[in-house]
C-alpha cells in the first residue's frame, strides 16, 4: 500500500523566477516612502498617512511577548519590489516568467472552474485582476487596492484604517508606511456573490517584504466568500510579510474569509486582520497556517450589532524551525452575539505551535454565547504546543464554555489500524488527516485538497 | 503603596492585561520585594525579615484583631491532614501574609486552608510545593472571607507524584486573584486544578491556572476545570487557563465555564416549591460540595457550610 505522500508534487511552491524585477528599494526611510507614493501617483493624504505611520513604527517597540523578532532588521529588507508588469486583465498579457508560476499554482485554472474573480500579486504589485462581467454589472467592485485609492476615494476615505488603526502595533505601523497592492472589494446591498473571489499573494524576491492591504465591505444583506492564498519560495535571507485585512460586514450580511498560508520557512509573517460585524451579520474565518518561520496572526472580530456572530475554524501545522503563534480576539459589544471557535494545532520536529485567544464579553452583551474548543496534537517530544487563553466576562446572562486538550496519537488507535494492515507510518498519517478533517471540510473544495496536500508534505520525512 | 504580587510566568499580549494586577496594600516591615520581571515570581511572593514560623504537626487557627497584621511562614513536613483557619476576631482592617511550604517525599499530605477573614482584611497566601517519589499533595483552598485576596501556588512534581488543588471562592464586593502554576517535571505525574466560585456585588476575579508539561514528563496527566457563576451584572470574571506542553506523551485538558445559574436546574427546584433564593443557594452549594466533601474534619466542614449559607 502506498502512502499519499509520494503522490504529491512538492516543488510547485519552490518555483523561482529571475529577471522579473523592474525596481527595488531596500530599507526604510522617508525618502523611500515618498518614492513609493510618487511611483503610485497617490494623493497627498495617503503620503501623509504613510509618513505618520513611519513615525509610529520608529516610536513603537517590538512586543515583549510571543516569538523573538529581534532577528528582523528592516534596513536589510527590500521594502518595495516592482515587477516588470503593470496590472493586467487577461492572463495572456502577463509575462511568461510570472504567468508560469501562477499556472503551476493552478490559479488561472481555478479561475475558469470555480471563481468569480481573481487578483494575483507578485512581490509588491498586483499583476492581474479580473472579475466576471455579470458581477460588475450588479455593482460589485473588485480591484487592486492601489487602483481603488484613485477610483473610489470616498469609500476608501470612509473605511481605510477604520478597523485597524495605524498605531495598533509596531508592524501595522510598518504596513501603513509601506502598503502596496492588495484588493478592494465592495459588495452592494443585497447582492449575493455565488462563487468565491480569490486573491493570491506571491513573494518571489529574496530578502523582500510584502505589505498588501485588503479592504472588504459587504453591504447590507449581501454575501461573499473570499479566498486568500499566499506562498513564496525558500531563501536563506529573511523575508517579511506585514499585510493588513480590514473587513466590514454590514447589517444582515455574511462574509466567509478563507486563508491558506504557505509562506516559505524564511518568512516572518506578521499579519493583522480585523472585522467589524453589524446587526444580524456574520463573519466566518477559515484559516490554515502551514508556512513561515515565525507567524504572529490573531484575526479579530468586533461584534457591534445585535445578533452578530463570528466563527473561527483554524488549523496550524508547525514543523522544524517554525514558531507559529496564532489565535484570535473577539469583542462582544451587543446583545445576543455569538462566537464559535474550533482550533487544531499540530507540531512536529521541534516546531512550536502557540494558540492565544482573548474573548471579551462586555456589559451590553446580554445573552451572548461563546463556545471555544482547541485541540493540539504533538508528533514528537522535541516539539512544543502551548495554549494561552484569556476570557473576560462582564455580563451575568452569558453562556461561556471553553475546552482544550493536548496529547499524542493514541497507541491504541495505531495498534488498531496496524491490525487492519496499515504500517505504523500510514496509521499515523491517517490519524493526522482525521484530526484535521473537521477543519478541512470547511474549506472550499479546491482548498481542502490544497490543505491535505500541505499536510501530506509536512508529514513527509517523518511519516511515509 | 502599590505592589505586584502575582505576575504570570508566561507573557501575554499587552491587550490581555493578565500578567499582573497592582494591589494597593498597606504592608508593614517590607525589606525586599521581588523584581516584577523575575521569571517565576509566583513561586515566592514578598519576603520579610521578621515573621512567625510554624512547623505544623496539628491544625492551626490564626486570629486577627486590633488592626495588627501577621506574616507567617508555615512548613508542613509530616504526613497527615491539616486545617489552617484564618479568622478575624473583630472588624478592624488587618493584613494577612501566609506562606505555606511543603517538601514531600513519598508521603500524603492534605492541607485545608479556610479563609474566614472580615471584609476589610487583605490577604496574600502563597503555596510553594515540591512533591517527589510517589508523594501526594491535596490542597483545599476555601476562600470565603477577606477583602483583597491574592493566592499564588507553585508546585514542582517529580516521579509519580500528585498535586490536586481544589478552590472555592466567594466574591462579594472585593477583588480576587489566583495565580496557580503546576509543573509536571517527572514521569507519571498528575496535576489537577478544580475551581468553583461565585461573584456577586461588583466583585472582580482573575484566575490564572497553568498546567506546565516539561520535556521528559512522560505519561503525565494534567487537568484544569473552572466554573464561575455570575450573580450580578457588575461583577467581572477573567479566566486564563494556560496549557503549556513540551512533551509528547502526556494528556492535558482544561475547561472553563462562566455564566448564570442553570435555568433548568432552577426551574426544577422552583417547581418543587422551593423559593428562588433557596434554590440558587442549593445549586451553588451542590457545586461547592464536591470540594467541601474532601475535608474530613466535621467541625470545619460545618463551619464552611454555615458560612456559605449565611453569606450567599
Amino acid at each position: 500500500m502506498k502512502t499519499r505522500v509520494e503522490e504529491i508534487d512538492t516543488n510547485i511552491y519552490e518555483l523561482k523566477s529571475t529577471n522579473t524585477t523592474l525596481k527595488k528599494s531596500i530599507g526604510l526611510s522617508p525618502d523611500i516612502i515618498k518614492e513609493i507614493s510618487k511611483e503610485k501617483e497617490e494623493p497627498e493624504w495617503v503620503l501623509d498617512l504613510r509618513l505618520k505611520a513611519l513615525d509610529y513604527f520608529n516610536k513603537l517597540d517590538n512586543p515583549n511577548w510571543g516569538p523573538d523578532l529581534s532577528m528582523l532588521n528592516i534596513d536589510e529588507i527590500a521594502t518595495y519590489v516592482k515587477p516588470k508588469v503593470d496590472n493586467k486583465r487577461t492572463w495572456e498579457e502577463v509575462p511568461d516568467d510570472i504567468k508560469n508560476i501562477f499556472d503551476k499554482l493552478g490559479i488561472p485554472e481555478d479561475e475558469k472552474k470555480s471563481l468569480a474573480g481573481v487578483g494575483a500579486q507578485f512581490d509588491s504589485e498586483v499583476v492581474y485582476h479580473n472579475i466576471q462581467d455579470s458581477l460588475t454589472k450588479q455593482g460589485v467592485i473588485y480591484v487592486n487596492f492601489d487602483v481603488a485609492i484613485k477610483e473610489y476615494p470616498e469609500l476608501i476615505k470612509e473605511y481605510f484604517t477604520k478597523a485597524v488603526p495605524i498605531m495598533d502595533h509596531k508592524y501595522i505601523a510598518l504596513h501603513y508606511a509601506l502598503f502596496s497592492g492588495g484588493s478592494f472589494v465592495y459588495i452592494p446591498k443585497g447582492v449575493h456573490v455565488d462563487f468565491p473571489l480569490q486573491s493570491y499573494f506571491r513573494l518571489n524576491e529574496k530578502g523582500a517584504g510584502q505589505f498588501e492591504h485588503t479592504l472588504i465591505i459587504v453591504d447590507e444583506g449581501a454575501t461573499l466568500e473570499f479566498i486568500e492564498g499566499c506562498s513564496a519560495p525558500g531563501y536563506n535571507e529573511l523575508n517579511l510579510h506585514a499585510g493588513c485585512v480590514e473587513l466590514f460586514v454590514k447589517k444582515n450580511a455574511k462574509l466567509t474569509f478563507n486563508t491558506i498560508e504557505n509562506w516559505s520557512r524564511n518568512m516572518l509573517n506578521l499579519n493583522t486582520k480585523k472585522c467589524i460585524v453589524e446587526e444580524n451579520a456574520s463573519i466566518d474565518w477559515v484559516m490554515g497556517s502551514f508556512g513561515s518561520k515565525i507567524s504572529m496572526l490573531y484575526p479579530m472580530s468586533i461584534l457591534n450589532g445585535e445578533n452578530a456572530s463570528c466563527s473561527y475554524t483554524l488549523i496550524s501545522f508547525a514543523g522544524n524551525g517554525q514558531n507559529l503563534d496564532t489565535g484570535l480576539k473577539v469583542i462582544h459589544n451587543a446583545p445576543n452575539t455569538k462566537t464559535i471557535v474550533d482550533n487544531r494545532s499540530i507540531s512536529k520536529d521541534g516546531g512550536i505551535c502557540t494558540f492565544r485567544s482573548n474573548v471579551h464579553i462586555g456589559k451590553k452583551a446580554d445573552n451572548s454565547k461563546v463556545s471555544l474548543s482547541c485541540s493540539s496534537l504533538m508528533l514528537d517530544s522535541i516539539s512544543k504546543s502551548d495554549t494561552i487563553l484569556v476570557n473576560t466576562i462582564e455580563n451575568e446572562s452569558v453562556e461561556f464554555s471553553h475546552e482544550a486538550s493536548v496529547g499524542k496519537i493514541s497507541d491504541q488507535v495505531i495498534f488498531y489500524l496496524m491490525s487492519r494492515g496499515y504500517s505504523e507510518e500510514e496509521a499515523k498519517g491517517l490519524i493526522v488527516r482525521g484530526f484535521a478533517e473537521p477543519i478541512a471540510k470547511n474549506f472550499p473544495v479546491e482548498y481542502a485538497v490544497e490543505m491535505n496536500r500541505l499536510i501530506n508534505m509536512e508529514l513527509e520525512g517523518t511519516i511515509g | 503603596m502599590e505592589y505586584i504580587l502575582n505576575e504570570s510566568p508566561y507573557k501575554t499580549t499587552n491587550g490581555f492585561k493578565i500578567n499582573n494586577i497592582k494591589l494597593d496594600l498597606d504592608i508593614p516591615e517590607i525589606t525586599y520585594l521581588n523584581p516584577v520581571n523575575k521569571k517565576f515570581n509566583s513561586k515566592i511572593g514578598l519576603e520579610f525579615d521578621k515573621y512567625d514560623e510554624y512547623n505544623i504537626t496539628d491544625d492551626l487557627t490564626i486570629e486577627y484583631s486590633n488592626s495588627i497584621g501577621r506574616v507567617i511562614n508555615i512548613n508542613v513536613d509530616d504526613e497527615g491532614e491539616y486545617d489552617i483557619l484564618l479568622k478575624s476576631l473583630d472588624d478592624t482592617k488587618c493584613f494577612s501574609y501566609i506562606k505555606i511550604n511543603t517538601n514531600i517525599d513519598n508521603k500524603k499530605i492534605k492541607i485545608n486552608v479556610i479563609n474566614l477573614l472580615n471584609n476589610k482584611t487583605d490577604s496574600f497566601i502563597a503555596y510553594d510545593n515540591k512533591v517527589n517519589n510517589k508523594g501526594e499533595l491535596i490542597i483545599n483552598h476555601i476562600d470565603l472571607g477577606g477583602h483583597f485576596k491574592v493566592n499564588n501556588l507553585y508546585t514542582e512534581l517529580y516521579d509519580n507524584s500528585i498535586n490536586k488543588v481544589n478552590t472555592i471562592y466567594i466574591g462579594d464586593d472585593n477583588k480576587l486573584d489566583y495565580n496557580y502554576h503546576i509543573k509536571n517535571i517527572g514521569e507519571k505525574t498528575i496535576s489537577n486544578m478544580i475551581t468553583e466560585g461565585i461573584l456577586n456585588n461588583n466583585s472582580y476575579k482573575q484566575h490564572k491556572g497553568i498546567i506546565d508539561f516539561i520535556e521528559g514528563c512522560k505519561k503525565s496527566i494534567g487537568e484544569e476545570l473552572e466554573n464561575c457563576i455570575l450573580l450580578d451584572d457588575k461583577s467581572i470574571s477573567r479566566s486564563s487557563p494556560l496549557l503549556m506542553c513540551h512533551e509528547e506523551d502526556v494528556e492535558g485538558a482544561h475547561g472553563v465555564s462562566t455564566g448564570k445559574i442553570d435555568k433548568d436546574k432552577l426551574f426544577y427546584l422552583l417547581s418543587r416549591g422551593i423559593s428562588e433564593d433557596e434554590a440558587k443557594k442549593i445549586i451553588i452549594l451542590s457545586n461547592f460540595n464536591k470540594i467541601i466533601d474532601n475535608i474530613n474534619n466535621l467541625t470545619i466542614k460545618d463551619m464552611v457550610i454555615e458560612y456559605i449559607n449565611n453569606n450567599i
